[in-house]
Parts: C-alpha cells; structure tokens; sequence
C-alpha cells in the first residue's frame, strides 16, 4: 500500500482532521513530516492510503479543516 | 477546615479532577505538539479533548479557537493586547480586576487611552440597571473607540453586568468585545457566537474546578486567519519551526512553549463535572449560599455590600474591626476567607468599602452548615 501524506498546520488540526475523516470511516494516522519535505520546517500531517487522498481532501474542504498540501507517495 | 475563598480558587476539587491529573503524569504527559511518538500524540489528544470541552462548554464550534494559557490574566492580556489596536479608545467599567484595569492602562504606552463606565446604582431593580448600564455605554463610545472590554459577574459581588446586550451594541457599532469570565465560566452560560463576543477569557482553576496553571481565551469561531493579531509571547510552537515568527493560526499563534498538560487534564475533567452537574444546578446552589449568609451576616450587624445580590460571593466588614483582623479571626477558627482589595480597587471604590473588606466566595461543595460554623464564631467575638 502507498501512503501519502496530508499536511497540517499543527497537532490541533492534525487531530481535527483525524477525528473528521474517522467520523466518515477513514483511517488515518497522524505523523511528524521530516523537515525537508515541508516548507516550513516542523510540520504535523496525517498518513493515509494513496487511493483514498481524494476522498480524504474532500472530506476535509466539507468540513472546513484546512490542509497545508499533500505530501508525496511512500511505501 | 472550612474555605470559603472558592472566587481565589475552588476548594476542593472533584475526585475526577485529581484522578486525572494522577493518571496523566502517571500515564500519558508527553509533551504535546512537539513529538510524534505516542506519549506526544496521548497528551496532544487529552489536550484537544479540553478544548473540544471548552469550546461546547462556551457555545463554539471551534476547538482550534481555544488559547490555553497560565492563568484568566495572560489570557485577557494576549486577548486585550491582540484585538484592540494601538491609539484607540476602549470602555471598561467600574468593576473590573486589575487583569483588564492595569493591561488596559498599560496599552496607554502604545496610545490607548481608555473611559472607565460608572456602573449605575446598585440599588436599582435589575432591569433598570441594565437599562442605565447601556445607557452610559452608549454615552461613553467615542468616534476612536474600538473595544469594550469588561467582566461579566464582579469578583467582589455577584453583580452580572449585561453581556448579552453589550455583545448585541458592539456588534451593531463594529466594536470588539472582550469578556472576563473569571467569575463566571461555570455559573452562566456563556455563548460566545451569540453573544458576539470576540474572545471570552476564563480560568480553569475558578468554577470550572480544574487545578491551577490552566486559563484560556478563547476567540470567536470567525477568527481563522489570525496573522494580523500581534503576539506578546513568541517562542517555540512546534510547528513552521523554520519560521522566524509565530504561526498565523489559532491556537498556536498564541500559545508558546510547553503547554501545561496535567493542569489542562485536569480542567478536562471540571468541565465534565460542570456540565454533568449542570451550570443552573450550581447557579441555584449558590444564590442559596449567598441568600443564606447575607442573610446571616445582616442579623450579626455586618456590613454587607450590594446585599440584594446573591451569588457566589459574599464581601462584608464587621463593624470596629478591620477587614484583615476580621479575616484573621475567621482563619484563626478555621475559617478561609480573603480580605483586602482582592485585586479590584476599582470595585471596591465603585462600592464604597473604604479600606477594603472580606470576601467569602462558596463553590457547589460549600454548605449551610459551614455558614452556620462561621456566624457562630463571629457571635462570639
């Protein structure tokens, strides 16, 4: 499985957005982005299954949880 | 012992309080917000689980809006000095704690200049004073005025200064409105949507029953991007690390360094306990108390100031005596209370108490007996 992550602005809307895409059945986890992946140095995102990003984003955009970007693709 | 200084701090603290904080130094007090490991990510969880609290508890939808910081004052200091722009003019009233009077006075360095609202005659019907309250707060706002920032209920006497009508005047007038809910978080329910507040600044240790080392100010929901609020404390936030400034985004644009996780554990659970027990339950048990020692208190021949309000504190002096001998007695016997000023000169000025009184201040555990216990012992003097 490829996972990818979605950038966060901080712990506090890496949890709110856990905790929405969990409400539509959506696992996630969250983790800590290396710096050099980010612009701005220490970031938080959530892990989650490549195929399911698109729902995910949507999730979030309904819900008014912002995201930062989408981190690429890893094994 | 009896304490009767619950406007200080409450005395004690629920079981579920103290069991919380126990279980997170025991269990889970990483430090949230900086790592990724699992300690990190259990405490960071127990902290958004307080502010999702907190924000219900205050009608929100926001948790992110929830600023935690030491204590009720640097949360009013971080939402006075961030909401109300330099060379403006803001009203507060005659109430205030020095946490709004000495910040506000302060922001003078950077042209603030201020009006302090006379509230009306205690005397008068309820209704009228509120009536007479908007009335001079319409007299006061000037073409330059920004902001009211002011205390919903005295930390001096049960007086409730008309917030929801405040919020209603400066929402029509395009003013901020800050609200110090010291007093009053945990005793009345506080919306922060409909009531057009802009932040609502509280502590954890008061009413809410969670232990010291925990405030918050909390901004309302229409607060996202807040990279225009200045900051007064920057430090590590444990995100946009490669930034030289704090994040734009609530919370963490507002809260640097380590948060206070075991006290914020803890305040989780006052909330819990608050709203489990229900916030016109605690309300209703106070007002008892209050009625009761006013009551009391009047027989005896002490001074009772604003006697027709009934709340949570009860301020008096005993005739020939002074407010600090008069305290003393009451410790002597076991009996808490605080006399002085109580950090509001301003109030006690407004209510004419001289040189300062005695404050007891009842929490939901507080008794009848235990008011019994103190009028027993000042019969005896």
């Amino acid at each position: 499985m490829q996972l990818c992550t979605i950038s966060q602005s901080s712990i506090t809307y890496a949890v709110k957005a856990r905790d929405a895409l969990a409400d539509a059945a959506l696992p996630s986890r969250i983790v800590k982005l290396d710096p050099s992946r980010t612009r701005r140095g220490c970031a938080y995102g959530l892990e989650i299954d490549c195929r399911m990003v698109n729902s995910a984003v949507g999730i979030l955009d309904r819900r008014g949880i912002s995201y930062s970007e989408i981190v690429g693709a890893q094994s | 012992m009896i304490y009767f200084d619950n406007a200080a701090t409450t005395f004690p603290k629920p079981r579920g309080v103290r069991d919380e904080v126990a279980r997170c130094l025991r269990e889970y007090c990483g430090n949230p917000g900086r790592g990724a490991h699992r300690l990190s990510l259990a405490a960071a969880e127990k902290v958004y689980d307080t502010r999702r609290a907190a924000a219900a508890l205050l009608g929100s939808d926001a948790p992110e809006n929830v600023v935690f910081t030491l204590n009720t004052t640097y949360a009013l200091n971080i939402a006075l000095k961030s909401l109300i722009p330099p060379r403006c003019h803001v009203v507060i009233s005659s109430l205030e704690h020095n946490s709004v009077y000495r910040a506000v006075r302060a922001m003078g360095e950077s042209g603030v200049e201020y009006t302090v609202l006379d509230i009306p005659d205690i005397s008068l019907p309820y209704g009228k004073f509120c009536d007479v309250f908007m009335d001079r707060l319409r007299t006061a706002v000037r073409p330059d005025t920004k902001a009211v920032a002011m205390t919903h209920v005295s930390n001096l006497v049960p007086i409730r200064l008309p917030a929801e009508r405040v919020g209603a005047f400066c929402a029509e007038r395009g003013l901020r409105f800050i609200l110090d809910a010291a007093q009053s978080a945990g005793i009345y329910d506080i919306d922060i949507t409909s009531m057009n507040i802009d932040a609502v600044c509280a502590p954890g240790h008061k009413a809410l029953y969670g232990p010291q080392g925990v405030g918050m100010a909390v901004f309302n929901p229409k607060y996202r991007d807040v990279h225009a609020l200045p900051t007064i404390i920057e430090g590590g936030s444990g995100v946009n690390s490669a930034e030289p400034v704090m994040p734009a985004f609530l919370p963490e644009r507002f809260e640097a360094g380590t948060l206070p996780t075991p006290a914020i554990a803890g305040l989780c659970e006052g909330i819990r306990f608050v709203s489990g027990v229900g916030t016109a339950n605690i309300r209703a048990q106070l007002e008892y108390l209050g009625e009761y020692m006013t009551r009391g208190l009047t027989k005896l021949g002490a001074v009772v100031y604003a006697p027709q309000y009934y709340g949570e504190s009860v301020l008096f002096n005993v005739p020939d005596m002074t407010c600090t001998e008069a305290s003393r007695r009451l410790d002597d016997a076991g009996i808490c209370t605080r006399p002085g000023l109580h950090c509001a000169p301003l109030g006690h000025k407004t209510l004419a108490t001289g040189d300062g009184a005695v404050r007891a201040s009842f929490s939901y555990f507080n008794t009848t007996r235990e008011i019994d216990a103190m009028l027993r012992e000042m019969r005896s003097w």
